[in-house]
C-alpha cells in the first residue's frame, strides 16, 4: 500500500516499478487539472471529455520514460494540452451532421430546466468567448492561467520566445475581458474575433507541443 | 487604456515585472484597475467545474486499463534503456491516443485470433511507407502534435501490440505479415455491399445503432469484424489508400473509425456501422462518401 501522503516524484517511482495503486493516486492528483485544462482548450463538455481520455492514456502509456526532467504536472498538462488541441482539430475535420433551427428543438420536457442552465451564465459565456478566441492565445492563456505554466514553461512548451508568451497571454487575457464585458470598455477594434473562417486557426509559428 | 498598459498589468498579475514596473502600476489607478480586469478572467477561468464523479472515474478506470494492459517489461520500464526519448516516445503518445482502451478492446483482444496479427502486418507495411512521408513532411506539419509526428512508429507499435506481441514491435512486421496474411484473406469475411438492403438489419434509431454495434463486438468470434487504425499517417493519405484491403467498405478516417461492424439500415438509409475505440463510438455512415450519418456512445 503506497501512504497517500508521498509526492509526485516517490509516486511516479512506485507507478514505474509496477504499483498501480500509485499510479492511481498520481492520476487523480492531477485529475482536476488536467480535465480542467481540456475544458478550457478543448471547449464542449464532450470533447474535453474526450481530450481528457486521451490525455490520461498518453500519460499512463509514457510513464515508464517519463524520465523527470520536468515536473509530473507540467509533462501532465502538456500532454493534456496536446490531446485538447488534437480534439479540437478532428472537431474542425468533422463534418456537422445537422442545422438544426430553433424551431426544430425539442419542447423541453422538464419546465425547471431551463431555470437550471440559466444559472450558469457565466461558463456559457466564457466558453463562447474562448470560442472566439484564436487558438495560439487561448492556448497560451490557459497554460497560464489554468494549467499554471510559468512563461519559460509556455515559452518552450510552444518553441516560441518569451516575449510572444507574454504578448500573447497579455492579448488573450484582454480580449476575454473585453469580450466578457469585464472592467472598463475597451477599443473594439482590439476584440480579436477574427469570424468563422479564421477562429481556432493555430498561428504559422505554432507547433505541437514536446510533451518529452 | 492600451496595449502597453495591458501587457504590464498581464506581467504584473504574473508577477513578471521589475521594481519600478511594480511602483508604477501600483500608483497608476488606471494600471490597478486593469490588473483586477485581467485577474477577473484569470479566476473565471481557474474555475471549471469538474466533470460528473462517474466521468471522472471512468476516464481514470480506463486509463489504468491502459496501464493493465502493457506490458510488464514496458510498464517497469524495463525497455526505457533502448527506447530513446524525443520521436520515439512521442510514438508512443501516439500509440494511446489512437488506441483508446475500452471494455470494447478488453473483449476484443480476448477474442483476438491470428487474423488480428494478419490486419497488424498489413497494417505495418502500410505503415512503413507512411514513416518516410512523415519524415520527409515532418517539419512542414504546423498542426500535428507530437501524438502525430510519431504516428507512423505508433501504428507499428499498435499493429503489433493488437498481433499480441508488444515487446518485439521492431521485429513484428515481417514475421507477422509471412504468418498472417493468408489469415487474412480467409478469415474477414465479405459482408454484403451497402446497397443491398435485404437481410440487413434495420436499425430505427439510435438505440438500436448501439445495439447493433456492441452486439457484433460482443460475438465470440471476431472474423467479421474488419480492423485497422484509424489514422493511419495522418491527412496526407486518402481514405481509399486507407480502406482496408479485405473489406468492400471504408475505414474513413476522418470519422475516426477503427473497425467495421458491417453494413446495416439506419432509418431506410443503407449504411456501415463502424467503431471508433478510443471515443467508443459506434457510427453509421454511407460508404461512398464516408459521410457520417448517425453516432452514438457505446454502451
Amino acid at each position: 500500500m503506497v501512504p497517500r501522503h508521498l509526492d509526485d516524484a516517490a509516486l511516479i517511482a512506485a507507478a514505474q516499478g509496477g504499483d498501480r495503486f500509485a499510479l492511481d493516486q498520481l492520476l487523480r492528483r492531477h485529475y482536476d487539472r488536467i480535465h480542467a485544462v481540456c475544458r478550457r482548450i478543448a471547449g464542449s463538455t464532450r470533447d474535453a471529455d474526450d481530450a481528457c481520455q486521451e490525455a490520461l492514456i498518453k500519460i499512463v502509456r509514457s510513464l515508464p520514460r517519463f524520465d523527470g526532467r520536468s515536473s509530473f504536472g507540467t509533462w501532465a498538462y502538456r500532454i493534456a494540452t496536446n490531446a485538447s488541441l488534437d480534439e479540437l482539430r478532428k472537431r474542425q475535420r468533422r463534418p456537422a451532421l445537422h442545422v438544426v433551427d430553433e424551431d426544430d428543438r425539442p419542447e423541453t420536457v422538464d419546465p425547471t430546466a431551463d431555470l437550471y442552465t440559466e444559472s450558469f451564465p457565466d461558463q456559457l459565456v466564457l466558453d463562447d468567448a474562448l470560442e472566439r478566441l484564436p487558438e495560439d492565445l487561448r492556448v497560451a492563456v490557459v497554460m497560464r492561467d489554468v494549467a499554471d505554466f510559468d512563461y519559460a514553461e509556455i515559452a518552450d512548451a510552444l518553441d516560441i520566445p518569451l516575449g510572444t508568451v507574454k504578448s500573447r497571454i497579455s492579448r488573450g487575457r484582454a480580449a476575454l475581458a473585453s469580450d466578457l464585458r469585464l472592467g472598463p470598455a475597451r477599443d473594439p477594434d482590439h476584440r480579436p474575433d477574427p469570424g468563422p473562417d479564421q477562429r481556432n486557426q493555430p498561428t504559422s509559428d505554432e507547433r505541437p507541443i514536446d510533451s518529452t | 487604456m492600451n496595449d502597453d498598459l495591458t501587457l504590464l498589468a498581464s506581467s504584473y498579475l504574473d508577477g513578471d515585472v521589475t521594481a519600478d514596473e511594480r511602483a508604477l502600476v501600483e500608483t497608476d489607478p488606471d494600471a490597478l484597475a486593469e490588473v483586477e480586469r485581467l485577474r477577473s478572467v484569470r479566476a473565471l477561468l481557474g474555475d471549471v467545474e469538474p466533470p460528473a464523479i462517474s466521468v471522472r472515474e471512468a476516464q481514470l478506470a480506463a486509463a489504468l486499463d491502459a496501464w493493465d494492459r502493457l506490458p510488464e517489461a514496458e510498464r517497469t520500464g524495463a525497455r526505457r534503456d533502448r527506447t530513446p526519448l524525443g520521436i520515439d516516445a512521442a510514438a508512443a503518445a501516439g500509440a494511446a491516443s489512437v488506441t483508446a482502451p475500452t471494455p470494447l478492446n478488453n473483449r476484443r483482444r480476448q477474442t483476438s485470433t491470428r487474423w488480428l496479427t494478419g490486419a497488424a502486418a498489413a497494417m505495418v507495411l502500410v505503415l512503413a511507407g507512411g514513416v518516410a512521408l512523415q519524415l520527409g513532411s515532418a517539419d512542414d506539419s504546423d498542426s500535428s502534435s507530437d501524438a502525430g509526428s510519431g504516428a507512423a512508429d505508433s501504428e507499428a507499435f499498435i499493429a503489433t501490440e493488437r498481433a499480441g506481441n508488444p515487446a518485439d514491435a521492431q521485429q513484428a512486421p515481417a514475421a507477422a505479415t509471412d504468418d498472417a496474411v493468408g489469415e487474412l484473406d480467409t478469415g474477414v469475411a465479405d459482408p454484403p455491399p451497402p446497397g443491398e438492403n435485404s437481410g440487413l438489419d434495420q436499425l430505427d434509431d439510435l438505440t438500436d445503432l448501439a445495439d447493433f454495434a456492441s452486439a457484433a463486438v460482443k460475438a465470440p468470434t471476431a472474423p467479421d469484424v474488419a480492423t485497422a487504425t484509424s489514422e493511419t499517417g495522418g491527412d496526407d493519405l486518402t481514405e481509399a489508400e486507407t480502406s482496408s484491403a479485405d473489406t468492400e467498405f471504408p475505414l474513413c478516417p476522418r470519422l475516426g473509425i477503427d473497425l467495421i461492424v458491417g453494413p446495416a439500415v439506419y432509418v431506410d438509409e443503407p449504411v456501415v456501422v463502424g467503431i471508433d475505440e478510443g471515443r467508443n463510438l459506434a457510427i453509421a455512415y454511407e460508404a461512398a462518401t464516408c459521410t457520417e450519418v448517425a453516432r452514438v456512445r457505446l454502451p
